[in-house]
């Protein structure tokens, strides 16, 4: 009850601020000075309060304006130059709109006031107009009754409201809530004529007008911006005290503290607002879908007074609307279905919102057929998403994650067979964008919950602070993963690919991306210092940011950056740090799209997750390419990858009849890929020049580590690849298109296993090298 | 461009220039300005205005002259807040001038490169010619030189 009872006060505070501009656009009309815009703002005011009093059960205002939105609808479309005669009459619409809308703020309901013989006039008026385009006489007369019964009312009326408000200001504050259930109800049914009938006298709630002020966002973002300030000021004077242990003084510093602590709170509530506000229209969307494809369906909603920073409920609305429309499309299934698998005929759809631990937990369920996680899968196989070995692997809770991919859910066919709408991916990646986090879960015959977990406030979160070339930099807290610390760049663990460095970490190779380059600073220092990497999470993949320094977590205010900058995808906004210095908010995915990060399979172990959130299953797989001598593209898979090292042609060791390096204290067995793929001998052999370097992929054959030679190393590519069929050439394993090329997936174990066993039993003995 | 008006006068290299009174919000010597790596050049950086970030335009790079000597220490004059948050760089803030519509004429055939683009005109004072810039030319960093 409660609840309704705050969209209520909403929808009347909104409505009588728009029957005001109507008040004013009707006269402009009556003026003569008609047109399709005023007569467009008139008819979308009437026709918001027809469309929420639906919703509200308010049949007898849903009539009314029904019928001012008929004769308006005529107005606007056909008979404009008509609008001057009628403008009265609308003006009496608008009058008795507002004496039905007080009505319902004193009782809750509408049935106190009788505006059938409004509603009539305006029929009639609708018909004579659109029996006869411009017809004065008729018009006139309408006009002319109608003005009676406005005067009446303004006199009749008002006084009695005059004393209410009055008296409303003697009782204090008590009165002002919107709508206290059970307060006098309208005793007015006057004579039919007069819809005019005053609402009771005895009203004495003070209109909502007066107890909400609607405030611009902006003065409110303002207002927050200069409390952030008095508290940095409030610090250093804290601060400061402490140093001076005057003991007068600090008394009045704490209060001062206090108090700004107290004001910041209460200004950041400012902004909040409760999920109530998307929620609000979600029964009779629910309601009006099932209808549509004949299914019956109950909403429940719970929490709904759960209070979200505005800008968050903006981000959620169009993801939960999806949400709800999905679960009535395809979530619940028809009464027929139902009855047949023993459930209730009513379909359950509920809504939950709450707090959990500086986050708001939003669930989406409903008890229809859930989602057949087989059918996801052999779609996702299909289509190419995952391999039938990687499908393999999945749990089917796993499986039914792979909705939210991109190629699945904008898939119709496979929506149809899981039950489960599409444009997930979109929803997901809206969410994604709020740092927000969403995961599924399904059981068949059951039905389906979409939990989603949002952040309390868009503009306050955790940062780490980072420095390098001088400069700091913060990074929003939910993009890192974890902190390396790193003995200079080119230390132990960084391996360099073609200039592009990776590092190992825990078996996995890690791209790395140096900020002061990417930033194009000036180095601070000797380039080779220590620093750390930053270890960031963009979507499915992961890459190292190296900084020089680390300097902790701060809580930051996130602000735009202006006109001037905010087309550089690399930043995300601006902070204000704790010493007042401006600080640059770096943005995770603009930085990766800048240095072309690509990575290896995040997220090597599938399924190791099942506490919290967990990460969406990675259906990319890892690919290391390199040229080939006719200029084509090969690839060894990722996984296969132990090193990449270059070697200088010098150091290529003659073994008998094969080649080795002397490697960490060992000798590594070259195998030269292309001498052993057929029609493929134009590479320059070994032999064949003293010069340059090698590209050696080091690989583990069984037991053995192995080099192969192959052409320059191009990328280290990380991609879902759809395209790909078995090749008959001999020594590769079948061809994909990776990052739209054509490329040969190199058989390692063959080329390997051609090169012969010779190889190791010659590394196994010692170097007896020509 | 009759009447009178009020403009702010401040000096980049050797030039005097002047902006509406109503464009202007305060003015102040220049505090910490933090770079912004990769913003175009024209942009010196952002700066902490009573925890409102503004963005600092230096004047002299945007009008093509060469950089100011690092010991000469800008006058920011910060625009009003419906610019965006922004603020010009300039060498030296000088007074607040009342001039007469008539004093006005287009922009000087001796003046050449980027600040032709950026002015409105001039009002001739009794010393020298006072440059009104454009605000708007100024903020946007696609105007530049015509080739």
């Amino acid at each position: 009850m409660n609840d309704r009872d705050n969209i209520v006060a909403e929808f009347l505070a909104e409505s009588f601020e728009q029957l005001e501009e109507v008040d004013r656009d009707v006269l402009t009309l009556e003026s003569g000075q008609a047109d399709r815009a005023l007569l467009d703002r008139v008819f979308r005011a009437v026709h918001t309060i027809k469309g929420t009093c639906g919703f509200l059960e308010l049949g007898r205002l849903e009539a009314l304006s029904h019928a001012g939105e008929g004769l308006l609808t005529l107005l606007r479309d056909e008979t404009q130059n008509a609008a001057p005669e009628v403008a009265p009459l609308l003006l009496e619409l608008v009058d008795t709109l507002r004496v039905m809308l007080k009505q319902i703020q004193s009782s809750g309901k509408d049935d106190g006031v009788d505006a059938s013989a409004v509603v009539q006039r305006l029929e009639a008026a609708r018909e004579r107009l659109a029996g006869k385009p411009v017809s004065g006489v008729t018009a006139q007369n309408v006009a002319a009754r109608a003005k009676k019964p406005r005067k009446a009312r303004t006199k009749t009326a008002a006084p009695p409201s005059r004393k209410a408000a009055s008296r409303s200001d003697k009782t204090g504050g008590a009165v002002a809530s919107p709508s206290p259930p059970g307060s006098v109800k309208g005793s007015g049914h006057g004579s039919p004529q007069a819809p005019t009938s005053t609402p009771s006298p005895a009203v004495a709630v003070r209109s909502s007008a007066d107890s909400f002020v609607r405030v611009d966002v902006h003065a409110l973002d303002r207002m927050m911006d200069l409390v952030g300030e008095l508290v940095l000021s409030r610090n250093q004077l804290v601060l400061a005290e402490w140093a001076e242990h005057d003991a007068s003084e600090i008394d009045s510093v704490q209060r001062l503290d206090l108090i700004t602590s107290e004001l910041q709170e209460a200004i950041m509530r400012t902004r909040l607002e409760p999920v109530s506000k998307v929620w609000g229209r979600f029964p009779r969307l629910a309601r009006d879908l099932a209808e549509g494809c004949g299914k019956r369906v109950r909403l429940e909603m719970e929490g709904q007074g759960t209070e979200l920073d505005r800008g968050l409920i903006e981000a959620i609305r169009d993801p939960l609307t999806h949400l709800v429309r999905n679960a009535v499309d395809h979530g619940i299934e028809p009464p027929e279905a139902r009855r047949a698998a023993g459930k209730p005929v009513v379909g359950r759809i509920w809504l939950r919102a709450s707090h959990e631990g500086g986050h708001v937990t939003i669930e989406v369920g409903d008890d229809g057929a859930g989602i057949n996680s087989g059918a996801v899968l052999d779609r996702a196989v299909a289509l190419g998403a995952v391999t039938a070995k990687q499908a393999a692997r999945l749990t089917p809770g796993e499986a039914v994650r792979l909705v939210f991919l991109p190629g699945l859910s904008t898939n119709r066919e496979v929506t149809n067979l899981s039950g489960r709408g599409v444009g997930l991916d979109v929803v997901r990646s809206n969410l994604e964008r709020v740092n927000g986090l969403i995961d599924i879960k399904s059981s068949p015959g059951e039905g389906t919950v979409i939990r989603l977990e949002i952040p309390l406030t868009l503009a306050i979160l955790p940062a780490l602070v980072v420095g390098t070339g001088g400069q700091m930099f913060a990074i929003p807290q939910a993009s890192v993963v974890e902190l390396v610390r790193l003995d200079g760049v080119e230390g132990a663990g960084v391996e360099m690919v073609h200039g592009a460095p990776v590092y190992r970490l825990r078996g996995r190779l890690l791209p790395l991306v140096v900020l002061r380059q990417e930033l194009g600073l000036e180095p601070d220092g000797d380039e080779r210092t220590a620093g750390s990497i930053v270890v960031l999470e963009v979507g499915e993949r992961q890459l190292g940011l190296v900084v020089e320094s680390v300097t902790d977590t701060q809580e930051i205010v996130v602000k735009p950056l202006g006109a001037l900058l905010d087309r550089i995808p690399e930043y995300a906004g601006a902070t204000i740090l704790g010493d007042g210095r401006v600080t640059l908010i770096l943005d995770v995915l603009g930085l990766a799209q800048r240095a072309h990060v690509v990575t290896e399979a995040a997220h090597a172990e599938v399924g190791a997750d099942d506490e919290g959130l967990p990460q969406l299953v990675s259906l990319s797989e890892g690919f290391l390419l390199f040229r080939s001598p006719d200029d084509g593209r090969m690839a060894i898979p990722l996984d296969r990858v132990v090193r990449l090292e270059l070697f200088p042609r010098t150091e290529v060791e003659r073994v008998g009849e094969g080649f080795a390096v002397q490697y960490r204290g060992d000798i590594l067995p070259l195998v030269f890929v292309f001498d052993h793929l057929v029609e493929r001998r134009n590479v320059p052999r070994v032999s064949d020049s003293e010069i340059g370097e090698l590209d050696v992929v080091v690989v583990n054959y069984g037991a053995h580590t192995v080099g192969l030679v192959v052409g320059p190393v191009l990328d280290i590519v990380e991609e879902i690849v759809g395209v790909r069929q078995p090749s008959s050439r001999e020594g590769i394993v079948e061809c994909a298109v990776i990052r739209d090329r054509v490329t040969e997936l190199l058989d390692v174990d063959f080329i390997v296993g051609r090169a012969g066993p010779s190889v190791f039993a010659r590394a196994a003995g010692s170097c007896e090298s020509t | 461009m009759n009447g009178r008006r009020q403009l702010i006068t401040f000096r980049v290299g050797k030039h005097l220039f002047g902006v509406d009174i109503d464009e202007v919000q305060e003015v102040l010597t220049a505090r910490e300005i933090s770079p912004v790596p990769l913003a175009p050049p024209e942009v010196e950086g952002l700066l902490n205005l009573r925890g409102r970030i503004v963005t600092a335009v230096e004047l002299r790079r945007r009008l093509g002259l060469p950089d100011r000597s690092a010991r000469r220490v800008p006058m920011v004059i910060v625009l009003r807040p419906e610019r965006g948050s922004v603020s010009l760089l300039a060498d030296a803030v000088g007074d607040v001038v009342i001039v007469a519509g008539e004093d006005f004429e287009g922009p000087p055939e001796t003046l050449r490169g980027q600040a032709r683009e950026l002015i409105r005109g001039a009002y001739k004072l009794p010393h020298e010619l006072l440059l009104v810039l454009e605000i708007d030319r100024v903020l946007d960093l696609t105007v530049r030189e015509r080739q």
